[in-house]
């Protein structure tokens, strides 16, 4: 590759565009990958950049992708079974709160933006600790803010699947960040 | 379905309320729920504070290449055509 303008991306673009793939992922050798694989793409398609949009956003938007392809590639290695599908863990069986998962009142103003480093920390700690599948649906969904359909297409799972999957998940992390931050 | 729905069934509705998949009649049960359930009041608001911290995750991220990463990251680059 043309030395100079790569060596002006690297130092420009790869942590910004780690920052953006590594709450997605969750593996900094995979998020370091998709960086690598998003200046390749963006350099065999430099031809195609018209400058419509800026650079900065062209670049992510080949990471957008590259990291959707992924989500697609891991859910294909997982969905045949289902196995996360079934379990069922913050509910009794009359379908009320099991006591550890009651939420409580965490004492702040949930309107507010919350701007403590510290807490996008936790809360990437707690996000980790998703299943596979959920954490997928879940960033999707939250973090990309894609439509449940292209969310169930990529990952190959059904509407009621996606509500299940989303649903435990964000149970999940609501506990996990009101033990870990809220009412630590 | 029943007129009075579950917790669980409730926390689902609430995250499918967000995106408008709700019909007339579920929305009715949900706010009945939510007008005697204190638990499920606080997951709607917490879930909603939810949505909107992840969405800015990224923005809030330290991470960086180190040197030792950007130097073998450059070099695989350039041997990559």
């Amino acid at each position: 590759m043309a030395g100079s303008k790569i060596d002006e991306w690297v130092m420009q673009y790869s942590d910004m565009l780690l920052r953006y793939a590594l709450p997605r992922v969750h593996d900094r050798e995979i998020a370091k990958d998709l960086v690598q694989e998003t200046f390749v793409a963006a350099w065999r398609n430099i031809d195609h950049f018209r400058g419509e949009i800026s650079e900065k956003n062209w670049l992510y938007t080949i990471l957008k992708n590259k990291i959707i392809d992924h989500f697609r590639k891991a859910a294909n290695r997982l969905t045949d079974s289902l196995p996360e599908i079934g379990e069922e863990t913050a509910f009794r069986n009359n379908g009320h709160w099991k006591s550890e998962n009651y939420p409580a009142a965490w004492g702040i103003d949930y309107n507010q933006g919350i701007e403590s480093k510290e807490f996008y920390e936790v809360l990437d700690q707690c996000k980790s600790k998703l299943k596979d599948l959920q954490n997928m649906v879940f960033t999707m969904k939250y973090l990309e803010g894609a439509a449940s359909e292209e969310i169930c297409k990529v990952l190959h799972i059904t509407p009621s699947n996606y509500w299940v999957l989303l649903h435990r998940a964000k149970v999940q992390l609501r506990s996990c960040l009101e033990k870990n931050w809220f009412l630590r | 379905m029943k007129w009075i729905i579950s917790c669980r069934d409730a926390s689902k509705f609430i995250l499918q309320d967000e995106e408008k998949k709700l019909t007339v009649g579920e929305r009715r049960r949900l706010r009945f729920h939510l007008a005697f359930c204190y638990m499920c009041r606080l997951f709607s608001k917490q879930a909603k504070l939810i949505t909107r911290c992840a969405h800015d995750a990224h923005e809030h991220s330290t991470a960086a290449f180190s040197e030792d990463e950007k130097q073998q990251l450059l070099q695989n680059l350039n041997n990559s055509h």
